[in-house]
């Protein structure tokens, strides 16, 4: 027969609570995270024809605020990606530098809604480089979480995914960033109201811990 | 087993099926995916652009693109047409974008708006459809508007200024034509609906209108008749004779007359008179210089440009005349008059009024013509009046007549000499001279007396006016 040592009522309740305090205490938990706020692709505009190479396109999108599209582009807030530079690095190494400006949520189109980044479909490029910096740097997520950016900085590099050569409607990437996700922190009412829920829970784990003992004893 | 128990397993076993069947019902619904707002890029040129729609919440697995279709439905109202996907890619996890094009039967007149949804199925059938639309508009067909200039001549190399509508131009993409015979050397695009062409004519291009296009990948802007070739404009090296009367021949020599050219002078009264051509060479062009054509260069066009001669060709008129005046030189005293006479005469037919005027004549002299006006043949007398206090002096009279022939004007004139003199009593070694027009002579006065004829000895005319040449006689 296992003896079953039973610990005073007060003594789980005390445990329970203490950790309830401890949580309201700190008020939060954070954690590193990298989440996606865009992205960079190589598309094709127009597709060749007769003896017309096509138009090419460097898509940009800031998948931000109204164009969040959780769970995985998750920023429910706007963001800009203030002063965009594209460095495109052509297959002799020279490069096109393009002052894009600021880029809102949303996708990188002109007055035409056509896309800004156009090049001739004949056209041979090793890389493109997108930097810019980020704002607001905190944001908030879908899941109610803020994110706080490390840095302001973006730069994202598309390579060439096979060969050396970028491949049109191949090669894309995500622009993505790297912070901290912190739980909000509850406020004062709130906080008594969880700092009672816990309570009452752990009130509620050592009732039944008792009436467990009841029943057994009635077995 | 009681009765009561199998009731109840019946039951639970009835209501397990049910669960089952109602699970596998929600398992068939389509999967939801959420798309964003809007295509990239939102503007679509049909059966050109390529576009994409980004959603999320797509099945796990591949989805070929033939599985999943398109909806494209105007906002604004109007038939919904459905296309296949070109492509589906993944993003990162269940996020996708689906790309496709604008079916080409689709035609509007102006940009219009359209809301685009998806739905298909995974290789493996998992369902899934767009619990969302994105927005996106169609735009009408690229064409060009303006091809600035639209002509130009055999031969000729201009640069012409391009203008599109909804058009996709791209620096190093986009290709200009013009059509056989026009080489297109360079095109230079500012924007994408703005582009320069060098063009050179070849000269043996045929002339008429050619269509223009410019292409842009699968983008054919075109403008048919856009550029017209004309043919080489004329010119004229020379022209003979450089001048004559109305009804001259004219022969002009030069190039590219054409076959039906067109002649130009200035018209007397304004404007120009296009005589007809007499006869027309590729080199040379002949015509009779028609009524009131008037002194001026000589414009030949034939439509494809026109020249202007260098040189004016000068129209004299058709007919002359010559004027005489008689005598050549007279005397006027002072309170007394004169008369000359004046004469038309012409060898070339003609035929008009010539209006007399008289300058030179000393002032306080009078004069007056009878009658003023006259025409081949005809004589009009001049008289002078001086008044009793004239200054004695000599002076050239000039009288002139004028006239208009065939709108241009035509004058003649002649000199005369007049000499003002007081008056004198002495008759002594004075000199009468009679003429046709048995003009009055001043100072002379012959009074036939009543002397008996016998009492006058001969040889002393009775008329000494009137006689050809006669002296006259001291006075008693």
């Amino acid at each position: 027969m296992r003896n079953i040592k039973r610990r005073p009522l007060y003594y789980s309740t005390i445990r329970a609570t203490g950790f309830c305090a401890m949580v309201c205490v700190l008020g939060s938990i954070a954690q590193a995270e990298t989440i996606n706020v865009g992205g960079l692709s190589y598309d094709t505009f127009i597709t060749a024809g007769g003896s017309s190479p096509g138009v090419f396109a460097f898509n940009i999108a800031n998948l931000t605020g109204d164009y969040g599209l959780p769970p995985y582009f998750p920023v429910t807030d706007s963001l800009t990606f203030g002063s965009a530079i594209l460095t495109l690095t052509f297959n002799d190494l020279s490069q096109d530098v393009i002052d894009l400006g600021d880029i809102a949520p949303g996708f990188l189109l002109d007055g035409n809604g056509n896309p800004i980044v156009q090049v001739p479909g004949d056209e041979v490029f090793d890389s493109a480089e997108l930097t810019a910096t980020l704002s607001p740097l905190s944001v908030m997520l879908t899941d109610g979480t803020e994110f706080t950016a490390d840095s302001s900085s973006i730069d994202i590099l598309l390579l060439p995914s096979v060969g050396s050569n970028l491949t049109v409607d191949v090669d894309s990437t995500t622009i993505d960033v790297t912070g901290t996700v912190t739980v909000a922190t509850p406020e004062p009412a709130s906080g008594v109201l969880v700092l009672a829920g816990f309570c009452g829970l752990a009130w509620g784990v050592q009732l039944s811990g008792s009436l467990r003992i009841v029943f057994r004893k009635r077995i | 087993m009681s009765r009561l128990s199998v009731r109840l397993c019946h039951l639970i076993l009835g209501l397990a099926i049910l669960a089952w069947g109602a699970w596998e019902g929600r398992a068939q619904s389509p999967l939801a995916v959420t798309l964003l707002p809007s295509t990239s890029p939102t503007a679509a040129e049909p059966g050109v652009t390529n576009l994409s729609v980004t959603g999320s919440n797509f099945p796990a697995g591949t989805i070929p693109a033939a599985n999943v279709t398109v909806t494209l439905k105007p906002t604004g109202g109007g038939a919904t047409v459905t296309t296949p996907a070109t492509a589906v890619a993944s993003v990162v996890g269940t996020t996708r974008r689906v790309s496709f094009t604008v079916p080409g039967s689709v035609s509007v007149a102006a940009p219009a708006a359209y809301a685009a949804t998806i739905a298909g199925t995974t290789s493996t059938g998992t369902a899934f459809a767009s619990s969302n639309s994105a927005a996106l508009t169609v735009n009408p067909a690229a064409t060009i508007i303006i091809v600035a200039p639209n002509s130009g001549t055999q031969g000729q190399t201009l640069s012409v200024a391009v203008t599109g509508s909804y058009s996709n131009w791209l620096q190093g993409s986009t290709i200009a034509n013009f059509g056989a015979g026009i080489t297109v050397t360079s095109t230079t695009v500012t924007n994408s609906t703005h582009a320069t062409a060098n063009i050179t004519i070849t000269p043996s291009a045929a002339t008429g209108p050619l269509t223009v296009t410019m292409t842009t990948g699968v983008e054919v802007a075109t403008l048919a008749s856009g550029f017209n070739v004309l043919s080489v404009g004329p010119t004229i090296t020379d022209f003979n004779p450089r001048t004559g009367p109305i009804g001259t021949l004219v022969t002009i020599t030069g190039a590219n007359f054409g076959v039906a050219p067109q002649i130009s002078m200035s018209h007397l009264n304004g404007g120009t008179v296009n005589p007809p051509p007499s006869s027309i060479a590729i080199n040379s062009l002949s015509f009779v210089v028609s009524a009131g054509a008037a002194t001026g260069p000589i414009t030949v066009s034939n439509g494809t440009g026109s020249t202007t001669s260098q040189a004016p060709f000068t129209v004299t008129p058709s007919t002359g005349f010559t004027l005489s005046l008689a005598p050549p030189s007279a005397n006027l005293i002072q309170g007394q008059s004169v008369s000359y006479s004046v004469s038309l005469a012409t060898t070339n037919g003609f035929n008009q009024l010539a209006q007399l005027s008289l300058s030179g004549a000393p002032s306080g002299v009078t004069a007056s013509f009878t009658p003023p006006s006259i025409t081949t043949g005809q004589t009009s007398v001049i008289t002078l009046n001086a008044p009793a206090n004239q200054p004695l002096g000599s002076s050239t009279l000039t009288i002139t007549a004028s006239a208009n022939v065939q709108g241009l004007p035509v004058s003649q004139s002649a000199t005369a000499q007049l000499l003002v003199q007081a008056p004198t009593t002495s008759f002594l070694g004075r000199t009468v001279v009679a003429n046709s027009q048995e003009t009055p002579l001043a100072g002379v006065t012959v009074t036939e007396t009543a002397t008996p004829r016998d009492a006058l000895a001969a040889p002393y005319p009775t008329e000494p006016a009137t006689s050809p040449s006669s002296t006259c006689p001291p006075c008693a």
